[in-house]
């Protein structure tokens, strides 16, 4: 466990989107388009990396899979991916702040 | 109740229904005895649920909450039984195992099959005239045997990891051409502008085989190819490329030392449709490729180059035309082509890793 929490610590931001979109239960190209929209067409993922991504995260426990009515595999995050999820929230949150001290002192200089 | 299923493990499927059909006859199954193959059912009102068998799959909360129970759980296979579920859990579990037996198989069978074949030979040699010709017959039968069994065995695995693995595959309908393209899998990058000039001069990728390509007349302005090398892949990896709009034009359907060839027609002005838009795993994908071209190539050349050393060592002349002397020249021709191949394959290699660096990824 402490073990994944420092692996994925900082994601990617291709892994954070994976796994952010996963909070829903989705199918593979599902990830693709839902990360799209979200990022209004700037983050475009390839098919390659969201199977190599979706492959490591399964192993890592992060997620988990199951079959829907056609028996094609669906995607869930589980609890250890959501604790992850978290972490990786708080970090961006601390980014995000020291972001803005930042800028308003750039602003001040101005 | 008791009912003994005999190899029950190797139809899992058939094992679901068979299970479904008892419980519509109003058996319902309560246990599993793993050693004796025997399922246990008790008689209760017949009743219309759906089986799921799983094995090391870890138990999932999602599941419960469709309506699935965890009916029988014997070491590391689970029983579970619904009514009207809207999710199934994953076959993943069942796929590793026969993925494993499978391997484990053809281990044992090559350690195997000179080892009983031995003796019997070896004793075929040194028999007398009158025991001849009963071990030559027991020999070749025992051969027989051998063979008919680890091939039908192999057949079985193999027949089990396509279904598993959902492989949905093109049979190449209205080819107008068809052509010959040895070792094109080892020099992706050569294979690919191959493919973009027949684009161009109207012709389209329809379905490729290990040798042959197979042209359909050009109906889309164009077409982003993709070849890829895994060593490991899964029942998700046919599925999420072709999910994706990708479509499988060859593969070697196995799961390990995959191999396959993807096509995805775009509009001219939008973006190349790529397996990768990531710089790093683009390289990847390729070293991947690389390397597989780069083991085979050494195996095959140092196989090829023992046998004709073999021969010049033993002084017999280099050039002759007994049986020796014609393998070893087409052995020779071999390990010139599979340069040829190999070197292509580098330059290939070395092209694209520059186009990639340079950002002009758009060629593909």
């Amino acid at each position: 466990m402490e073990r994944i929490l420092k692996k994925y610590n900082p994601m990617t931001e291709t892994a954070f989107y994976i796994l952010l979109s996963l909070t829903t239960p989705k199918h593979g190209y599902g990830i693709i388009k839902s990360i799209e929209q979200l990022t209004n067409g700037r983050l475009k993922l390839g098919s390659g990396t969201i199977y190599g991504t979706l492959t490591k995260m399964q192993q890592d426990g992060l997620i988990q899979v199951y079959g829907d009515q056609d028996r094609k595999t669906i995607y869930d995050v589980t609890e250890l991916g959501m604790v992850i999820l978290q972490q990786e929230i708080r970090r961006i949150k601390e980014v995000h702040q020291h972001v803005l001290q930042y800028e308003e002192a750039l602003d001040e200089k101005d | 109740m008791k009912k003994t299923r005999l190899l029950w493990s190797y139809k899992i499927e058939e094992t679901e229904q068979w299970l479904e059909q008892q419980a519509t006859r109003g058996f319902h199954l309560i246990d599993v005895n793993l050693t004796t193959r025997q399922f246990i059912f008790e008689k209760r009102e017949p009743a219309v649920v759906q089986y799921q068998i799983t094995y090391k799959q870890q138990n999932i909360e999602q599941l419960e909450y469709a309506g699935w129970e965890r009916r029988v759980v014997a070491r590391e296979w689970v029983f579970h039984v619904a009514q009207a579920p809207s999710i199934y859990p994953s076959r993943d579990g069942i796929f590793k195992r026969y993925r494993f037996q499978m391997y484990a198989w053809m281990t044992v069978t090559l350690v195997l099959l000179p080892m009983l074949s031995l003796p019997l030979s070896t004793f075929v040699l040194f028999s007398t005239l009158d025991s001849f010709v009963p071990f030559v017959i027991a020999t070749i039968l025992a051969l027989v045997i051998e063979m008919t069994l680890i091939f039908s065995m192999f057949h079985f695995f193999k027949k089990q990891e396509k279904r598993l693995l959902g492989v949905q595959y093109k049979k190449a309908k209205h080819k107008k051409i068809k052509k010959l393209r040895i070792g094109w899998f080892y020099e992706p990058y050569r294979t690919k502008q191959w493919l973009q000039k027949m684009l161009n001069e109207g012709y389209e990728l329809e379905a490729a085989s290990n040798l042959f390509f197979y042209f359909k007349e050009r109906s889309h302005e164009a077409v982003s190819y993709e070849i890829l090398y895994e060593n490991k892949i899964d029942p998700a990896y046919y599925q999420i490329h072709q999910e994706a709009g990708w479509e499988l034009l060859h593969t070697s359907k196995t799961s390990i030392l995959n191999t396959s060839l993807w096509a995805m027609p775009y509009k001219k002005g939008e973006e190349v449709p790529a397996i990768t838009y990531d710089i790093e795993e683009r390289k990847q994908v390729m070293k991947k490729n690389f390397k597989m071209t780069t083991t085979i190539f050494s195996i095959l050349v140092l196989f090829l180059t023992l046998s004709v050393g073999m021969g010049v060592f033993s002084g017999e002349p280099f050039i002759a035309f007994d049986f020796n002397g014609i393998t070893r020249m087409l052995n020779v021709i071999l390990i010139v082509f599979w340069l040829v191949i190999y070197i292509r394959s580098v330059q290939g290699y070395r092209q694209e890793l520059r186009e990639i660096q340079d950002g002009d990824v758009s060629t593909f």
